[in-house]
């Protein structure tokens, strides 16, 4: 897109978040949640369109993220925001050590490694019933104050937060994929080997994308600390990842914000057709099953390449699905 | 050394159900290379089955002997129309389908058998229990380790020494080949992955009095089920049996001693597997 | 100066031997082709000289250094580059991204994460200035996948290029190519500077008299002989082994 067209998008997009502060709070509380699994989504998605890496196991690092903030705050009375930064740290670090042992694998082991790390800090998190409160959860957490504000009754200052933090992250994930380490990030996904024979350290790499990814979802994890005041050990199950997959497919690897509209997509289906019928799985399946045999580019891919092509002019060549680093004219 | 004596059983017995489940999906991925993340679902699907058909006519036997087709048609199904034209996209976008499928079956279930469902009592023949020297063996676990032998020799033989086991394995070998040699490569494929799916529902019918019937079944299943292949070896019969002999060891064993490490250390297997021999004990190293 | 050197480099795979000790020598500048007819183990050589697979025995010297078992990343940031007998390159990207990220793989700047690639016009500039040295004139914006055969072998050799190797190993540069596109092929590596050491493995005779300096004849995993074009036109041996290739 052009740089003009950028910043006009994003102008747009922070009227449009500002005004969700003035909202009811049922709908701030919703475009929050829509924000949070947005981050969530769009921090795996560094890995999957980017890099081509395939995990199974993110929410280890929201999980982990979430409960460092609560447990921080319920165990020892840390303020929320002190916990929110080590909250980062602690799933950056985490996905450091973890990302250090999968890089060693790819394709499907990798898959199934990510997932058994993930599982293992989610029986961790089971067993270790004092610090984590088990299935029950940890209750009894105070969101912080914002400038005299408190988070934990307004759901105008609670939105605002994580507004803007979805801003920041949407921002740095835009800067990124299109600066040099993106670039390489992408090189790695469109031909590994060629990469190593170019003479890119390609191992190091893929543990920076992973560990940047679950730093960022990390980001996310404490924003729903703050957001849910609650945590438990469901939110460590792989199912929480694969939620996050979904979201991504049905929003699109191709580009940096899809699958923040697929996370969009996924909590809106949900909400709105669990309120008429319980088959909310069937429908989202379905159409998940759908974005993967036909929409490769995900309904937000598809979306936007149909705006593209109608703003521009004709071009001769295709457009890649996949933004590619392109010479600024 | 009773105590002893009864978990060895109670592992060898959840060895066999997790033997018969992961080998359907360690066949299906061995023989056509599709990792099917909805094989658990094929496991709910069998034991719910099994729970109507013998609400209907009370007989176990009826619902051990067809409770499994609905699962592997439904399989057939899958295969044809959403499978058969994803096989050049990959593994991970099969696995991503798959995975869809998930959430399909669950809903669907959800619908057919609703809030109606109830644990399937076993087999009058086999309620009861054996009493040896103070070791109190429950028959129905007996029969279920006895069964997964059965199950794993007939596997055996039709892959080793039957004519279609022959065919197939030309068939995933080189399918342009084995085409051109009459075998009808899109059938056989159908037919694994309803093979695949029906050893998955039997395992379910089987494990139920057991394990319980209950939605969310074919979640619980399935990371064990993954477990078992991946240490084991994807695509390995030999690898399915000891990989699940040996999770089911370390659960049962770990539970009854060491209770809260117990679903730790089997996820720290898998690990130090995933990590040091990627395609399995006995697994084929495969891109 | 001796720029490559590979001692007694030995592969087997259980009882079979695909190197058997192979001695080679390639001089700075120098234009040294390896032929041999299929089944040789060129392609294996190969891998164990760009550090894709580990020898059995052996040792392998570059620019003094033993880079024996060496990681292909780590030899490619020494100065060797290579390109592929089957066109490897990044097919859904733009023909100038291929070699603008070869190029910043030599010029550095990786970690930089908020400045846009679209800044760094040198690179761009560089690109576009190899893809001329190869002789590939328009189209950088298209997509590799629609490009011509002979014009992605074109650009496989531009990538190797952009990182500024001291010994450029190609594999088998025409393969699959037609008669115009081989003479192009040729043309392009006389172009290359006279600094620059070339290690070829060819199949076609014509690129090989019109090239070598220098040509070492594998069989069987083992150097048969090795010596000036003209050596080897007259050895008898070679005749007798390797009928192949076209005059």
């Amino acid at each position: 897109m052009k740089h003009r067209n950028q910043l006009l998008l994003i102008a747009l997009l922070c009227v449009l978040l500002a005004a969700g502060v003035f909202a009811s709070d049922y709908v701030s509380g919703i475009a929050a949640e829509i924000m949070i699994f947005g981050i969530f989504a769009m921090s795996l998605n560094l890995l999957v369109g980017y890099t081509g890496m395939m995990s199974f196991g993110h929410a280890a690092f929201f999980g982990i993220a979430t409960y460092m903030v609560i447990g921080l705050g319920v165990h020892l009375g840390i303020s929320g925001w002190w916990g929110a930064l080590a909250a980062i740290a602690a799933s950056t670090a985490l996905a450091a050590l973890i990302g250090a042992f999968c890089i060693r694998v790819t394709g499907i082991p990798f898959l199934m490694l990510t997932m058994a790390f993930s599982q293992l800090l989610f029986a961790g998190a089971l067993k270790w019933r004092s610090l984590s409160g088990g299935t029950d959860g940890l209750t009894g957490f105070v969101p912080p104050d914002l400038f005299g504000v408190s988070l934990a009754q307004s759901a105008g200052a609670r939105y605002a937060v994580v507004a803007v933090g979805f801003l920041l992250v949407l921002l740095f994930l835009n800067c990124l994929v299109r600066s040099p380490m993106g670039s390489i990030f992408i090189g790695i996904r469109e031909n590994e080997q060629r990469m190593r024979a170019i003479g890119y350290p390609v191992q190091r790499f893929k543990l920076l994308a992973f560990t940047i990814a679950g730093g960022l979802a990390g980001v996310a994890g404490a924003l729903y600390a703050f957001f849910n005041a609650y945590v438990s050990t469901d939110i460590l199950h792989w199912q929480q990842s694969g939620d996050a997959m979904i979201m991504v497919v049905l929003g699109g690897t191709g580009t940096v914000v899809g699958p923040a509209v697929g996370a969009g997509i996924f909590l809106l289906l949900k909400t709105v057709i669990s309120s008429h019928n319980e088959y909310w799985a069937l429908w989202v399946g379905a159409i998940f099953i759908a974005c993967v045999m036909f929409l490769k580019e995900g309904i937000w891919g598809f979306v936007s390449g149909r705006l593209r092509n109608h703003s521009r002019r004709p071009r001769a060549t295709q457009a890649p699905a996949v933004p590619t680093a392109e010479a600024k004219k | 050394m009773d105590f002893f004596v009864s978990q060895l059983v109670n592992s060898l017995a959840l060895g066999a159900l997790l033997f018969m489940t992961a080998a359907g999906l360690s066949l299906i991925f061995g023989l056509m290379n599709v990792v099917n993340l909805a094989h658990g679902s094929f496991f709910m699907i069998g034991a719910f089955t099994a729970m109507s058909i013998i609400q209907l006519t009370g007989n176990f036997w009826i619902a051990l002997g067809v409770g499994w087709v609905p699962a592997a048609a439904l399989a057939v199904l899958m295969e044809r129309v959403f499978i058969r034209p994803m096989y050049s996209s990959g593994h991970l976008n099969q696995v991503l389908l798959t995975f869809g499928f998930i959430f399909v079956f669950g809903d669907a279930c959800r619908f057919v058998w609703g809030t109606d469902i109830r644990n399937i009592a076993p087999p009058a023949l086999f309620d009861g229990s054996l009493h040896i020297g103070g070791v109190i063996l429950p028959l129905y676990r007996l029969f279920v380790v006895l069964f997964g032998g059965v199950v794993g020799l007939a596997l055996w033989w039709f892959l080793e020494r039957s004519r279609i086991g022959a065919m197939v394995r030309a068939g995933v070998d080189d399918p342009a080949t084995a085409a051109g040699i009459g075998i009808n490569v899109p059938l056989l494929f159908a037919a694994i992955f309803a093979l695949g799916a029906a050893l998955a529902a039997i395992g379910g019918i089987v494990a139920s009095p057991i394990l319980g019937t209950y939605l969310g079944m074919d979640i619980e299943i399935l990371i064990p089920a993954f477990i078992v292949i991946v240490i084991g070896g994807m695509g390995s019969l030999r690898g399915a049996l000891v990989g699940a002999l040996l999770v089911a060891f370390i659960d049962t064993f770990g539970k009854a001693y060491f209770p809260d490490y117990a679903l730790f250390l089997v996820y720290l297997l898998m690990v130090l597997v995933l990590l040091t021999r990627p395609q399995g004990l006995f697994g084929i190293a495969r891109g | 100066m001796t720029l490559l050197r590979t001692e007694k480099l030995h592969k087997t795979y259980g009882n079979l031997v695909v190197t058997k000790n192979v001695d080679l020598e390639v001089a700075a500048g120098q234009r040294h082709v390896i032929i041999g007819p299929n089944g040789a183990g060129k392609t294996s050589l190969v891998h164990q000289l760009t550090g894709q697979i580990r020898p059995t025995s052996g040792r392998i010297f570059f620019k003094g250094r033993d880079v024996t078992g060496t990681a292909p990343d780590a030899l490619c940031q020494m100065g060797m580059g290579r390109t592929f007998q089957k066109n490897n390159l990044f097919q859904k990207l733009s023909v100038r991204e291929n070699v603008r990220l070869a190029v910043q793989a030599k010029q550095g700047g990786w970690y930089e994460a908020l400045r846009s690639v679209g800044s760094r016009r040198t690179q761009w500039e560089r690109a576009d200035q190899i893809l001329e040295q190869v002789h590939l004139t328009s189209g950088y914006e298209r997509r590799v996948s629609s490009l011509s055969y002979g014009e992605q072998r074109q650009l496989e050799v531009a990538i190797a290029l952009a990182t500024e190797p001291e010994l450029l190993l190609l594999d088998e540069p025409t393969s699959g190519m037609s008669p115009a596109e081989t003479d192009r092929m040729i043309d392009l590596v006389r172009g290359l500077p006279v600094s620059l050491a070339v290690l070829m493995i060819e199949h076609d005779m014509k690129v090989v008299f019109s090239l070598a300096d220098r040509v070492t004849v594998l069989y069987y995993g083992e150097v048969l002989t090795t010596g000036t074009p003209r050596d080897i036109q007259g050895n008898a041996r070679v005749r007798e082994v390797y009928l192949g290739g076209k005059h």
